[in-house]
């Protein structure tokens, strides 16, 4: 029996060295531990989380929308119908986890380039990856601040109300609300870095390139009044790409005028849906005021059968799905435009506004502007922003800011079943609160009521 | 208990070891004698058996053969020969020449309590030599059963098995309750013989079956380690004997299950929805829907119809004709008529055996069908097995086996009544005035993903027709599954020294799944997709997806394959008697599956067409954004692995006092893991005392008592999860820029650690009063810590649910199983209880929120909160309703409140009302069984006892918008001084969503559940003796059983089945079987 104890001592001893290797497989051959450049632009390329479902919180609390009596009793979705009429009850937990979901993504990316290493060979790739991962996270707070953080200029005082800013991509860090100030540096240093790392001409336009960051830049500038550096960066992109759509050549009985991927399209981006856009109905005023021979007036707009018009001119080239909210060169024209006016430019300003413009009147029946008064020519301006930028979230923050800088007094107000319900100027709601779970989880402050 | 019954201890477990002759001290010369040592009753030989001489100073044993061989150094002497089950037998030997070869025959002791042979898995053995808790179920209980699956087998069977309805209205199993709070990982484990069974549990034909054998505490369940958390379930097959002329069974049953209980659905009738339909039309509710030019979602026929009186289109007369015709309608008679069937189940199963001195055999075939309820559905399974074991020279023992199982289940059905699907999110049911044929047996289509005014005149006749009748489409499709499966094993034990025994054994599981889809051109699928994706200009029709059929090919292989070696020691020197075994186990499941989809298929020709799949074309008349076509070619693949090592020991002192210990590690294959990392030791221990073994023990009335404490370790694994970071990718057909990508599978979470399970078992077994009374009863107390619960955490990080490890849970519990026999004799009436208490309590969960709306409403699901059960029944206080509109009343922050808006997202946990467990607290049957010579009949009651149940009620936004209602709706409040007798809200417009949400979460819907229902009634008969030994058959039994589903009892008074989903009792079952054969 000895040669038998002896084959067992042997086989146990092989089975436990080989213990090692055999355990030494993935579980799933679709899943991996993200540690190359690939794993990284794998998950900037999914667009399901990076390109669409991003807030429609700014959409649904501006006024360039409305809804009908029927379409609002009708909807089921109770969110999207406080958020519509300002109400603090509104649960606005998932808009603030899908955009975090973004910041903690591209903090994967981030903590996966120092995994991956550089070398000489991937240097490119490996600068052009961080860089859209670190535009994502400024892109993601930008949009974040604008709902869930009281307005903010350069030189006001820097109050405590500003976004968790999250670093590492783990779920157990503690953190706490940043300052307003603190908040857009982090929005202008990872949007600067960004700049510099990307490539100019990124593969798909839902990837960042060298122009998105220098037009969230832009943005972001002239959002806190820095007008010069909104104007440089606004050029800097233009420098990149400043094509615009001749909307002459655009079929204007099409269901969908647009396409997704135009060639104004420098960053793409698209909203999730709060009420449904067969329900929402553009801001009446806005379309009397939109002039004939505008061609936006048919490209944007759609009558419906209750006689008011929904909103066609998307440029995610959908009709029901998300709305289109990412940069265009159009924004960046007008970026320009307003940011020149500001520093006084007014030649700088008109030529960039007539730029635009006449590309989206009719052929042979724009009159440039010519409107020296800085005043009157910003008025213009804002009336441009609000048409060229419409249904693409952008209106809000621009209400809070003209509201901020003075420049207008904007008091919301909607008409519902019979009642008015308003949002008027100063009030807090101008800020929407942090949903209840981050105050009590994470142990932020709350903003204030 | 189970009575001890001869034909079972046929089965008395051959132990894992075959033991040489052991002989201590032998010197010099005696008289050698040998024998072997059988059963009295079945003439099977006793492996094992002890047998002492020269006055208990020197023992043996029997080998595996029942033989032994002994050299007595004086005569005469006497042996004594006991074995585990059996009477001890003295045989006193005067002269050799008596002495030199005989036959011993032992007969079963009634006294000896828990001689039933049970397995581990890892081992058989007899459930004297164990401290653990066991619950066996044995092959006669489970022949009551008439499921073609054997998991079901176990209702009613076992008290420890509890079967609940989850949220999505399946059935799932549990062991002595939980262990842990997920869902995913809380199913018990179940091994085939030897090993985890890794293929679909519905493979496994009951016939096959010889018992099942369930573990319930930790030294029964322990030696399974990190997965046997949750229990673990031992199905044995069927085993052939040696020495056995060919035998064989055949089993033959057919199964009826009733058409399902329409009528039983709660709805409200068609003259009643159709008021309310125009009520709402004139509210200018459907506005939104009819002005959308867009989706064009679907709206009622009684909403085109008032669209079209309303635009002039309609006469009244005409309109109100027409509504008339559809108030008389009910669309419940219309499913049970052209949709529904009573289900029929045919299984016939034939087993034979035959067994030589160093070969047998055995081998089964069945052949099941099953006409499904739903027409159009149908499924069949073979199995064919076959089993060889042999011995071919002392002290070594083979064996080997081959199963197959194959599955066909052919699908043409829509599905049922409560599983409609309408486009624009109305799944579930449709109005009550549908029609799927008039009067005069002609298919009426209805409207499935746009409205009538759309699909009427859609296309202008350049597009296939838009209509949708779930009776034609079933001549349109075909679902066909195929599933193969087969199971190869091998054992080879090797009797290394007369103490030591190797054993060796190998399995290999292989599946092939396959599923073709095949969707004619003709079916609404095609036409949708093909409509869908046409562009009209200038009376040409561009099909942007290739005409003809689809056909989508899905397959699934697996590969599992285990190792394992062990070693099986026993040694008895006096009084002791050691046991014990040590081995390692390999396992790795390999396992791939792909799918795809071929567009302009043709079934005659085989041919396909190519698509393009980049480019987003347009919809037809916008009925969305430009889209792409439907890809649905992914791939996945995978491997698991776990090596384990394990012991086992068991120590026995004059057979009254018995200690277990086992230790198992196991390591596993987790993403992102060393392997140094991967492993975690588990064990358990346990003590036994059976004093009425006893020399001293006299007591007549109680002829058997033992008591049993143990305690140890299990574990719940998950491989999915890891401690890093991990991503996983996904083909690009779900990608914009048509790229693969990947996406965050589980976020880094450093901490992370298996869960265990300690588990404390006290039990007592004892017979009393000459058997009339029999049973165990177990108390235990299971501790859960380091549980894995996917939590939703601060959406700061991002992640919506992410599992981490969290919370501490105690389950305690009792199990009573007792036998009592009423009427012994020639009539024979006995009782079986079974009977289990168990109460949970989440100890420790740091992360329980404080919102109420994070428990109310959430009782079906696990739904954790510190110091409550884990299935914890919420509401929201409620005042009834107010006297002026019929609003339902609230509380918020101490005072009455109707700002629902605020109730519902305001309120803490604290300020909810918590009524108790969702799960029963108190749960068991009793089976009464008669019998009288070859008849008997048994009728088992199940009971559930001390939960809470939420009754569905009416919710307006779901009856408006979906179409779902409640006939509540007739006891809601209309009128001031309503609120004194009905608590249902009046309905009002517009409908207030957390109105709704308060209501139907509020407490006045929660009631008892609490219930006794008469599970089955079952009844054989045996033809008589003479003729079965003219037929020379061992038995010729047919038998039925009836399963009404009816309730005897129940606590709530809404007359609604607490265990169902809607309420709706199953349909009553009947079957009638034959047995016959000389097995």
């Amino acid at each position: 029996m000895k040669w038998t104890n002896k084959l067992f001592i042997l086989l146990l001893l092989s089975f436990v060295t080989g213990c090692a290797k055999f355990l030494d497989v993935r579980p799933d051959r679709t899943a991996t531990v993200p540690s190359t450049l690939q794993d990284g632009q794998a998950l900037l390329d999914n667009t399901t989380i990076v390109s669409t479902n991003w807030m429609w919180l700014p959409h649904m609390y501006s006024d360039e929308l409305f809804v009908t009596n029927s379409g609002y009793n009708s909807s089921s979705n109770e969110t999207p119908k406080l958020n519509y009429i300002w109400n603090d009850n509104a649960d606005n937990n998932a808009q603030w986890m899908s955009s975090y979901r973004r910041v903690n993504l591209a903090n994967t990316v981030l903590e996966t380039l120092d995994r991956a290493g550089i070398n000489q060979n991937n240097q490119m790739l490996w600068d052009d990856v961080k860089g859209q991962a670190l535009f994502l996270r400024a892109f993601s707070y930008y949009k974040l601040a604008q709902m869930f953080s009281p307005p903010y200029r350069n030189g006001d005082p820097d109050l405590p109300f500003g976004l968790p800013l999250l670093q590492t991509a783990s779920i157990t860090e503690a953190y706490q609300r940043s300052s307003l100030k603190e908040t857009y540096d982090q929005i202008i240093s990872d949007a600067s870095q960004a700049a510099a790392l990307l490539s100019p001409t990124p593969a798909f336009k839902t990837r960042a390139g060298k122009a998105a960051a220098f037009g969230l830049l832009a943005r972001t500038h002239l959002l806190i009044g820095n007008y010069a550096d909104a104007a440089s960066n606004a050029e800097k992109v233009l420098a990149i790409q400043f094509e615009l759509m001749d909307y002459n050549q655009i079929n204007p009985s099409a269901a969908v005028p647009f396409q997704r991927f135009n060639k104004e399209v420098i960053y793409h981006s698209a909203m999730s849906t709060g009420l449904n856009n067969s329900v929402t109905r553009v801001d009446s005023l806005l379309y009397s005021a939109c002039a004939a021979d505008d061609l936006r007036k048919q490209l944007f707009f759609q009558r419906q059968a209750d006689g008011y018009y929904s909103f066609k001119g998307n440029y995610d080239g959908q009709i029901t799905g998300g709305m289109f909210d990412g940069i265009t060169t159009g924004e960046m024209w007008l970026v320009l435009a307003e940011s020149n006016a500001k520093l006084g430019k007014i030649d700088e300003s008109l030529a960039a506004l007539n730029k635009l413009l006449v590309n989206r009147w009719k052929t042979g029946r724009f009159v440039p502007i010519l409107e020296r008064d800085p005043i009157l020519l910003l008025a213009r301006i804002r009336f441009e922003r609000k048409l060229e930028l419409l249904f693409r979230g952008i209106r809000w923050s621009d209400i809070r800011r003209y509201n901020s800088s003075g420049e207008e007094k904007i008091e919301l107000k909607r008409w519902l079943n019979d009642q008015w319900y308003r949002l008027p100027f100063g009030d807090h709601r101008f800020t929407v609160l942090i949903p209840n779970k981050v105050v009590e989880m994470g142990g932020v402050a709350q903003n204030p009521r | 208990m189970s009575t001890i019954n001869p034909f079972r201890i046929l089965w008395i477990m051959l132990l894992p070891v075959s033991f040489c002759l052991h002989v201590a001290g032998q010197s010099g010369t005696g008289f050698r004698i040998s024998g072997r040592i059988t059963d009295s009753v079945s003439g099977r030989p006793l492996a094992g058996a002890s047998i002492s001489y020269e006055g208990k100073q020197r023992y043996g044993t029997t080998t595996l053969d029942g033989s032994f061989e002994l050299v007595l150094r004086r005569l005469p002497d006497t042996l004594q020969v006991s074995f585990a089950g059996y009477k001890t037998k003295s045989y006193a030997i005067k002269d050799t020449s008596r002495a030199r070869s005989f036959e011993l025959r032992m007969s079963p002791d009634a006294r000896e309590l828990a001689s039933v042979s049970i397995t581990t898995g890892i081992q058989e053995l007899s459930k004297e030599r164990s401290t653990g808790a066991f619950d066996l179920v044995g092959n006669e209980q489970l022949n009551r059963g008439v499921s073609t699956d054997i998991l079901s087998r176990l209702e009613g069977m076992a008290s420890s098995v509890l079967f609940s309805s989850t949220a999505g209205g399946s059935r799932e199993i549990s062991i002595r309750g939980l262990s842990s709070l997920r869902n995913t990982i809380a199913s018990p484990l179940i091994i085939l013989d030897n090993f985890p069974y890794e293929g679909d549990l519905s493979n496994i034909n009951p016939n096959d079956v010889q018992d099942v054998t369930i573990l319930k505490d930790a030294v029964a369940a322990s030696i399974w380690g990190a997965r046997a958390g949750n229990g673990v379930i031992v199905i044995r097959t069927r085993k052939s004997n040696f020495n056995q002329a060919l035998r064989w069974q055949i089993n033959s049953l057919y199964t009826q299950t009733a058409e399902p209980r329409l009528y039983d659905y709660p709805m409200i009738k068609a003259p009643d929805f159709i008021e309310t339909e125009r009520w709402l039309f004139g509210k200018g509710y459907y506005d939104a829907a009819l002005n959308n030019t867009t989706s064009r979602p679907v709206v009622s026929p009684v909403v085109e119809l008032l669209w079209k009186h309303k635009n002039g289109h309609l006469s009244t007369e005409a309109l109100n004709t027409a509504l008339n015709s559809y108030a008389a309608n009910d669309v419940r008679s219309n499913f049970l008529q052209h949709i529904y069937r009573p289900a029929q189940t045919l299984q016939n199963n034939l087993q034979l055996t035959v067994g030589g001195n160093q070969l047998s055999m055995l081998a089964s075939g069945g052949y099941d069908k099953q006409i499904l309820t739903l027409q159009g559905d149908e499924a069949s399974r073979a199995t064919a097995r076959m089993e060889l074991s042999g011995r071919p020279i002392k002290g070594v023992e083979w064996g080997a086996g081959i199963i197959y199982t194959g599955t066909t289940s052919n699908k043409t059905s829509e599905g049922g009544f409560n599983g409609i699907n309408i486009g624009g999110g109305k799944a579930g049911f449709i109005y009550p005035y549908a029609q799927l044929a008039d009067e005069n047996g002609n298919w009426v289509p209805y409207e499935k993903d746009y409205r009538q005014g759309f699909t009427d005149t859609a296309g202008g006749g350049l597009l296939k027709p838009w209509k949708y009748n779930p009776v034609l489409e079933r001549s349109t499709k075909q679902q066909e599954s195929l599933l193969h499966h087969y199971l190869g094993r091998l054992f080879l034990k090797w009797q290394l020294a007369n103490f030591l025994e190797a054993e060796l054994r190998w399995q290999q599981e292989r599946s092939f799944g396959n599923t073709n889809s095949t969707w004619g051109e003709d079916s609404y699928f095609v036409r949708n997709l093909l409509n869908r994706f046409s562009q009209i200009s200038a009376g040409q029709v561009t099909n942007n997806i290739p005409v003809g059929g689809i056909q989508d090919k899905k397959a699934a292989n697996e590969l599992a394959n285990n190792y394992r070696l062990q070693f099986n020691g026993r040694h008895r020197w006096a009084q002791w008697n050691l046991e014990g075994l040590a081995g390692a186990e390999a396992r790795s499941v390999v396992w791939d599956g792909s799918e795809f989809r071929n567009y302009g298929f043709n079934a005659n020709t085989l041919s396909v067409a190519n698509v393009n799949y980049v480019t987003a074309f347009p919809q037809y008349a916008n009925l969305s954004g430009p889209a792409q076509v439907p890809n649905r070619n992914s791939l996945s693949g995978g491997t698991n692995r776990f090596l384990s090592v394990f012991m086992n020991a068991a120590l026995q002192w004059r057979r009254q006092y018995q200690f277990n210990m086992s230790a198992r590690k196991d390591a596993s294959n987790i993403l992102g893991v060393s392997t140094n990392q991967s492993g975690v030791p588990l064990w358990s221990v346990g003590v036994g005392w059976r004093p009425s073994l006893a020399d001293w023990w006299k007591n007549r009335k109680v002829e058997s008592l033992g008591i049993r404490i143990t305690y140890g370790s299990s574990g719940n694994v998950d491989n999915s999860l890891s401690p890093l970071t991990t991503i996983s990718y996904s083909p690009a057909s779900g990608s914009i820029i048509n790229q693969s990508y990947a996406g965050i599978r589980t976020p880094a979470n450093a901490s992370l650690r298996w869960e265990k399970v300690y588990q404390t078992n006290l039990g007592i077994d004892f017979s009393l009063f000459k058997k009339r009374i029999s049973g165990n009863i177990d108390l235990y107390q299971k501790m859960s810590t380091d549980l894995l619960v996917p939590v939703s955490p601060d959406p700061t990080t991002g992640q919506s649910q992410v599992t981490i490890n969290t919370g501490d849970l105690r389950v305690r519990g009792i199990d009573l199983q007792l036998n009592t026999v009423l009427v012994p004799g020639a009539f024979n009436w006995n009782i079986d209880w079974l009977l289990h208490w168990n109460d949970s309590k989440i100890l420790n969960y740091p992360l329980s929120p404080q919102q109420g709306n994070a428990y109310v409403g959430l009782e079906k699901t696990i739904n954790p909160r510190e110091g409550y059960p884990a299935y914890g029944v919420y509401s929201y206080v409620s005042s009834g309703l107010e006297g002026a509109a019929g609003n339902p009343v609230g509380w918020l922050n101490g005072e009455v409140s109707q700002n629902y808006g605020a109730i519902v997202s305001t309120t803490t946990a604290q300020d909810l009302k918590f009524h108790g467990s969702a799960r029963p607290v108190f749960f068991g049957s009793v089976r009464n069984n008669w019998s009288w010579k070859g008849l008997s009949v048994s009728a088992n009651v199940l009971l559930k006892w001390g939960h809470y149940m939420r009754n569905n009620s009416i919710q307006y936004s779901t009856y408006f918008g979906n179409w779902v209602g409640h006939s509540d709706y007739y006891k809601r409040w209309q009128q001031p001084g309503d609120e004194l007798h009905t608590y249902v809200p009046s309905m009002q417009y517009p409908v207030n969503n957390f109105r709704d949400n308060f209501y139907i979460n509020s407490e006045v819907l929660v009631q008892k559940a609490d219930y006794l229902r008469l599970l089955d009634l079952q009844f054989s008969c045996q033809i008589p003796e003479k003729w079965k030994k003219k037929l020379k058959l061992r038995q010729c039994q047919l038998y039925g059983l009836w399963q009404p589903g009816y309730l005897l009892y129940q606590a709530n008074n809404t007359n609604v089945d607490p265990e169902t989903v809607d309420g709706v009792r199953a349909p009553a079952a009947w079957s009638v079987g034959l047995r016959f054969g000389t097995l």
